[in-house]
């Protein structure tokens, strides 16, 4: 099941609607992410750096998705947390080939992690390793690695406890995928997740 | 169209305002929370929405927590697609915008509505971008912006034009680079759209004369199709007309090929500036006259109020230019418009001869009860222009004015009144009498305090010089009576006044100042034993100096017999002179010399430019022999160290230079002051005035910029420094004393007679001349080579510093002679008649 089957599996019978909030470092790729999944005549042939944020719309099995394009630039990170509290679901994007500032996003996938509006709630957050296709991004176990997601209690394959309202970190990077090519994109939201951990560090 | 229907059912209702009736801000925001939901339900949002702007426009202010809170609960609101919904979040955002915080969140979500295909978002989306754009944020929108202001959509384009207008006050530089996309709009068919792209081609030329000329006269020959671009066109060739009054006469071809537009907004306002212009003659002014003329019969009221308001100002500089309107304006005075009437009847006055007044006031006073008191105003000064034309008519003009005075009225209105009242008086002697006795009658029963005052104020200067002062003191004494304190004070002043200039009634008005010395105010009882004292001790002097002129504001040194009610209250800040005085004391050197007392401080002239490495100020103390010259210099190099600073001054002959004080040592920015002490010719009949030309010297040190310290003891003892600067070189390198010394010459200093006069506030200035004398009295003539009466007076009271009295710094237009009287107390001649 992908990532946004296990939003609708969540929420699909409850409600018609559904926000997900994407963030990321600044220029990882999350306004080119949504724009695949806008149809074909209104998608922008020019992504151009985001500012303050943007809303899209699709929907996905009968479910309509509010994605919120945030921007990624460090004026605007501290505006992140405005949407948190009545979001569904966060997707976090990371730039792979951008090694050096791996140690940013993980301060910044730390800081959304322990946030009040984020702690004690079973939400589903997603883990999206963008740009595998270039020749130096780092393998996924790199990214793992420099992201300490072994520290995250690891709970793979293992039944989600209902009960323990907690975040669930859903991530598996695929090699080679990326936002630029429209195929990478539906592979990586709707097909399998493999990995995912809830967080208590 | 269902809310549209609603709202007018809400109107009828009436009084309680439904939704909006009793609002607070504090559950308005609590319910704001509800944007906050998914899904959103835009029909809540938006009467919430509505509800917060409605108390953002009563004047309820939001604190910057509130509004951030608010403003990113709006946020959440871009999610939702209805269209009226997200209009009211446009405008919630722009409201917003000023108080609260991180507002530029939003610039994406605008930009992509601006750009998206909904054209009922675009325009709206446009502004609030504009609202929450600053200089530093309009690069990443500069090319949404060029795209809106050539959109094909006039409304974005307009939009984005406007916006534009609007950022140019904060970020001009970056609008300038806009200019190609507002000239491909000001080409636009639309007359909006062409109106907003020439007002923005225009704001962003406005500091270039030239290439607002050119703007003009490209798009005066292309016939502009907008009537609004080409009144606005006429706007702009009517100030640069202004601003060069000798140009040629393209602009006013111009305006009068305006006058045939087929617009009426258009030949209006072509009408109005040539009307306006300053250098409209008659010729000029007879085809705008005709049109408006034509304009006056229009069916429509609002043509013919403006056709009939713009006549009006004519009337008061060119009657004669109106006079062929004045059928017209006869028809107009039964006009059921009210304002319309009150104009045409003021300009008839105006433009009318002798005999038509009589029946035009009779027509007034049918109406004037009707109209409301701004219109009342104009008709009062329209009969104060009356007054001053035909004096003769002062009869019929001050009954009707008193008559008016009776009715009803503000204080505006009241005010307008009296003051033409007084105008007549102080213009017309032959009817000072009976102005004074309307004014008299009026005061009965006046409940404006400062309008009483005025005219009691008026009664004490006008009424003892008239036939029968007597007369006036029962009115005067019966508002020591009957009125406030503020009222009963200016009555006991009036009527010591009266005890003053009139011998016969001096006893009896003591009787009534000891009456008044019962009162129950401090202030009326403190007046009316202080002018009783005067009054009493006889000395005409005396009472002519303490109750005349008790504006005086002279120092003068206290004389014998002076009362000692007379000890002004000691300012508890010092002035400007006190504190000079003060600092030159402090020197020991000067100190030691006799200077005497000190008579008056200049103001500083700059005896450098104020951008030079060391700026010089001069500042002119003047004592009774002597005049001090203290030049303050100013240090602005952070590495230099100047030693030894002197002023050397060439003085010329009569002059004496008693003593000179060097600054030993002048750091960086913190001034230093040299002193020249220089000794007045004795000769009064020499001139007083004198040149000295002012050089500067001084050594110059290296030093650390950081400590203040030299580098080295010695100045520049090694090397040779050669600077190209002009104004500053050396002689020559005296080995022997090691350093050099530099020479900055400075501007000459200048000891004019504006110097040594002193400006004096005299309250009564004819008294005061009459009671100097004859033989203190000088008549000569001057050529001044000034143009207008305007410019020799301004010009005169600046050169010699001195103070205006009697309001006579003002100059009445048209006048060809003009007495201008000027209070002097010279040092010189105060000495002389002290002596």
């Amino acid at each position: 099941m992908g990532f946004l089957d296990k939003l609708v599996s969540l929420f699909g019978i409850k409600k018609k609607e559904c926000r997900v909030v994407v963030v990321g470092l600044d220029n990882s790729g999350k306004t080119t992410i949504l724009n695949h999944f806008k149809p074909t005549e209104a998608k922008d042939t020019l992504i151009v750096p985001t500012i303050g944020f943007a809303v899209e719309q699709f929907k996905y099995k009968n479910v309509v998705f509010s994605a919120w394009d945030m921007s990624g630039q460090s004026r605007y990170r501290n505006l992140w947390e405005q949407y948190y509290r009545d979001c569904q679901g966060i997707i976090f994007v990371i730039d792979s080939a951008d090694s050096l500032r791996l140690v940013v996003a993980k301060d910044e996938l730390d800081m959304l992690l322990e946030h009040e509006n984020i702690q004690a709630r079973h939400i589903p957050i997603l883990l999206f390793a963008n740009k595998m296709d270039l020749k130096d991004a780092m393998s996924p176990l790199e990214i793992s690695r420099s992201l300490e997601l072994s520290k995250l209690q690891l709970t793979d394959m293992a039944p989600i406890e209902e009960a323990t309202l907690r975040p669930i970190v859903y991530y598996e990077f695929l090699q080679g995928q990326s936002a630029r090519a429209a195929a990478d994109i539906s592979a990586a939201f709707k097909g399998n997740v493999v990995h995912y951990s809830t967080v208590s560090r | 169209m269902n809310s549209m229907k609603r709202d007018k059912k809400d109107e009828e209702e009436g009084g309680g305002g439904g939704l909006f009736s009793s609002l607070d801000k504090t559950t308005v925001l609590q319910e704001a929370r509800l944007f906050n939901e998914t899904p959103v339900n835009p029909r809540k949002c938006t009467q919430i929405l509505t509800k917060i702007l409605y108390l953002l426009m009563q004047g309820e202010e939001l604190g910057t927590r509130e509004a951030t809170d608010t403003f990113f609960a709006m946020t959440k609101l871009f999610q939702s697609k209805d269209i009226v919904l997200r209009r009211m979040v446009y405008l919630g955002i722009k409201e917003l915008s000023t108080v609260a915080e991180d507002v530029i969140i939003v610039t994406s979500s605008l930009t992509k509505d601006m750009t998206g295909k909904e054209d009922l978002y675009r325009a709206a989306a446009i502004r609030a971008l504009c609202s929450i754009t600053d200089s530093s944020m309009l690069q990443s929108i500069e090319r949404y912006m060029k795209q809106a202001i050539v959109d094909k959509s006039p409304s974005v384009s307009s939009a984005g034009l406007v916006s534009s207008l609007h950022l140019m006050a904060s970020s001009g530089e970056i609008i300038r680079r806009w200019v190609n996309e507002a000239q491909e709009a000001a080409n636009s068919d639309n007359m909006l759209v062409q109106y907003h792209a020439i007002g923005l081609l225009y704001a962003v030329r406005k500091t270039d004369r030239l290439a607002v000329i050119k703007l003009v006269s490209k798009y005066t020959s292309l016939a502009v199709r907008s009537p609004f671009a080409t009144c606005m066109l006429i706007r702009i060739a009517c100030r640069l007309m202004e601003d060069d009054p000798d140009n040629d006469s393209t602009y006013q071809d111009f305006l009068e090929s305006c006058l045939r537009h087929k617009s009426e907004m258009v030949i209006y306002e072509a009408a109005h500036a040539i009307v306006n212009l300053k250098r409209t003659g008659a010729r000029e002014l007879s085809p705008a006259v005709s049109v408006l003329q034509l304009f006056c019969s229009s069916p429509k009221a609002t043509l013919r109020f403006a056709a009939v308001r713009t006549l009006n100002k004519v009337a008061m500089r060119q009657p004669t230019a109106v006079t062929a309107c004045n059928l017209d304006l006869e028809n107009l005075i039964s006009d059921s418009n009210r304002s319309v009437a009150t104009l045409a009847i003021t300009t008839l006055l105006k433009t009318g001869a002798e005999s038509s007044i009589d029946r035009l006031m009779k027509q007034i006073a049918s109406f004037v009860s009707e109209i409301s008191d701004e219109f009342k105003v104009v008709v009062v000064q329209a009969i104060r222009a009356l007054c001053v034309k035909f004096p003769r008519k002062h009869g019929v003009l001050m009954t009707f004015l008193s008559s008016l005075l009776r009715e009803e009225g503000g204080l505006d209105y009241k005010a307008a009144i009296a003051d033409t009242l007084i105008t007549i008086i102080e213009e017309n002697p032959e009817a000072k009498e009976t102005g004074l006795a309307h004014l008299c009658e009026f005061i009965e029963d006046c409940e404006h305090t400062a309008l009483a005052v005025r005219i009691l104020h008026l009664l004490g200067k006008e009424g003892p010089r008239t036939n029968k002062p007597s007369r006036y003191i029962r009115f005067i004494y019966n508002r020591v009576i009957l009125e406030n304190a503020c009222v009963r004070a200016a009555a006991v002043s009036a009527l010591a006044r009266f005890g003053a200039l009139v011998d016969e009634l001096t006893t009896n008005i003591l009787v009534l100042l000891c009456r008044c010395e019962m009162d129950s105010d401090d202030e009326v009882r403190d007046r009316a034993a202080y002018y009783r004292c005067i009054l009493e001790n006889q000395d005409r002097s005396l009472s002519s100096h303490f109750i005349l002129n008790e504006f005086q504001e002279g120092e003068g040194e206290p004389r014998e017999g002076m009362l000692m009610t007379e000890k002004k209250p000691s300012a508890v800040t010092k002035t400007r002179q006190e504190t000079l005085a003060q600092q030159l004391l402090n020197i020991p050197a000067l100190a030691a010399l006799p200077l005497g007392q000190l008579f008056k401080s200049s103001m500083p002239t700059d005896l450098t430019e104020s951008e030079t490495e060391y700026v010089v100020q001069c500042i002119k103390h003047v004592f009774p022999q002597h005049v001090v010259l203290q030049f303050e210099c100013r240090n602005t190099l952070p590495d230099q160290l100047l030693e030894n600073v002197r002023i050397s001054l060439e003085i010329p002959a009569g002059f004496e230079l008693v003593s000179e004080i060097p600054c030993p040592r002048l750091e960086y920015n913190t001034p230093g002051n040299v002193y020249s002490c220089i000794r007045l010719p004795d000769d009064p009949q020499l001139a007083m005035e004198g040149t000295f030309e002012a050089t500067m010297k001084f050594v110059v040190k290296d030093c650390d910029p950081n400590t203040g310290l030299p580098d080295s003891d010695y100045g520049y003892d090694d090397e040779y420094i050669v600077r190209n600067d002009p104004e500053v070189y050396f002689l020559f390198p005296l080995r022997f004393l090691e350093y050099f010394w530099f020479y900055l010459q400075l501007e000459e200093v200048e000891v004019a007679t504006g110097d040594f006069l002193v400006k004096v506030i005299e309250g009564d200035f004819q008294s005061a001349w009459d009671g100097l004398g004859e033989e203190n009295q000088v008549t000569e003539t001057f050529e001044l080579p000034y143009k207008s009466l305007e410019e020799a007076v301004t010009k005169i009271v600046k050169f010699l510093s001195l103070h205006p009295s009697e309001r006579s710094d003002r100059v009445q237009a048209g006048k060809t002679t003009h007495t201008l009287y000027l209070s002097v107390a010279s040092l010189r001649f105060l000495l002389t008649s002290f002596l």
